[in-house]
């Protein structure tokens, strides 16, 4: 009986050991639970930071990619992955691995303003003036973006009583500077038979009621001068110089202008100031697991 | 006798140890919940500082694009409104909520004031879809934007 006795006590005795040990156990997992919440919340706040980071350098205004790319790499120095889209359009992206295979995938959002038609470049003056032989020389110069992202667009506005075919009009886009005089109808670098003004498949043209063309849009690149000579080399991150040829009884304003790729020619329009739109920027973070 | 008192004794031992147990798994999990309340109230004043980042960008280009003209920048700025509140609280998970109808613009020819139709800002509220009682009260504005040539 006394035998008994002792084994019971010793077994009531360790009932609190036991629930000791199971609540302990079980604050383990408790914690680590907390800390993977903790590692997460860390990961948001990442993915928020880059996300302020990118827009306070002003790289989004551009939809620069290039900047925000090395924004991007600065920043996360660890395994990452990524990819920025702009609305439902994705702009960059880079994969260390695979997503199905991701630990956590987090992802960051903010609203933001961006262009969807910027006037690069724009000129209505002459820089060289050969009226008196029946021409008037315009240029234009501008850099190229990503071109995977936007598209260029060449926008003549005319005015005057001609009609412009077989008058020697073109306009020509060169890799390499040249001086106005350079591209008169006598010089081989633009010559008579090159891209007329209006006149081609690549040509959207509005015209007024006598039929005139008097706003002519062309998506880069088109025709064998615009480059000139190798259609090729149209690239990104490039710049380029652009020469227009008028007869000298028209006079013209002429746009380059930058929006997103894809855009119908009816809404490219020569407006200044540049129009935006808001957007909704999102980063998606994400690490391979182990 | 002997054997009940022991047990007695026993029991009252286990006790504290339950009170201990119970008080470690609660600390645990009140931690877990503070964690949750900050990412929560991380998220809504995120979204409330991005909101109102757009908002001062927004009138800024009606402004650079429209100059004095309050009819129009007061028309887009309830688009913009109605296009965070559908298409921004949608992605980010968040429930937005802006006085579309008291958006005022005005102007002198000089400055055009974006405010709401009482004084102050136009007030937001954001909240979380599953989680109401994390709110974020903020304005937005009101703003007085230079749009004359004056």
């Amino acid at each position: 009986m006394k035998g008994f006795v002792f084994t019971m006590d010793a077994v009531l005795a360790i009932i609190p050991v036991i629930v000791l040990i199971a609540a302990l156990s079980q604050a383990g997992v408790l914690s680590q639970g907390g800390e993977l919440q903790g590692k997460l919340m860390d990961k948001h706040r990442k993915a928020a930071d880059v996300l302020e980071a990118i827009y306070a350098s002003g790289a989004l205004d551009e939809l620069n990619t290039s900047e925000m790319g090395s924004i991007l790499n600065s920043l996360l120095v660890e395994n990452y992955s990524y990819t920025i889209h702009y609305g439902s359009r994705e702009v960059l992206k880079l994969e260390r691995g695979n997503i199905s295979r991701a630990k956590d995938v987090v992802v960051a959002r903010k609203p933001a303003l961006t262009y969807i038609s910027k006037v690069l470049n724009w000129t209505d003056q002459v820089c060289y003036d050969a009226r008196g032989i029946g021409w008037q020389i315009y240029a234009l110069s501008f850099n190229t973006s990503n071109l995977s992202i936007y598209d260029y667009w060449f926008v003549a506005e005319l005015s005057g009583a001609s009609v412009l075919s077989s008058q020697g009009d073109a306009v020509g886009t060169y890799l390499n500077y040249l001086t106005c005089e350079e591209v008169v109808p006598s010089s081989p670098v633009l010559p008579m038979e090159g891209d007329p003004l209006c006149e081609g498949d690549y040509w959207y043209v509005e015209t007024d009621s006598g039929g005139t063309p008097t706003v002519c849009k062309a998506k880069f690149h088109f025709g064998d001068w615009n480059p000139a000579g190798a259609p090729a080399s149209w690239q990104s991150f490039t710049p380029y110089y652009t020469y227009i040829r008028l007869p000298g009884n028209r006079a013209g304003v002429f746009y380059i202008i930058e929006v997103p790729a894809g855009m119908a020619p009816e809404d490219v329009v020569p407006q200044l100031p540049p129009v935006k739109q808001n957007v909704i920027l999102t980063l998606k973070l994400w690490e391979e697991g182990e | 006798m002997r054997a009940f008192v022991f047990t007695g004794m026993a029991f009252l031992m286990v006790i504290p140890a339950v009170i201990l147990a119970a008080s470690l798994v609660s600390m645990v999990e009140h931690g877990n919940r503070a964690t949750m309340v900050v990412m929560h109230s991380d998220k809504v004043a995120y979204t409330f500082t991005s909101l109102n980042e757009s908002f001062r960008d927004t009138a800024n280009n009606l402004v650079e694009v429209f100059g004095c003209d309050a009819a129009s920048i007061e028309s887009e700025l309830k688009s913009w409104a109605l296009y965070m509140e559908q298409n921004y609280s949608a992605m980010a998970n968040v429930n937005i909520s802006i006085l579309r109808k008291n958006i005022s613009v005005s102007t002198d020819s000089s400055y055009v004031y974006i405010k709401n139709s009482g004084d102050g800002g136009i007030p937001v509220n954001v909240t979380l879809p599953y989680n109401t009682r994390v709110r974020f009260r903020g304005t937005l504005g009101p703003l007085t934007l230079p749009c004359g040539s004056s």
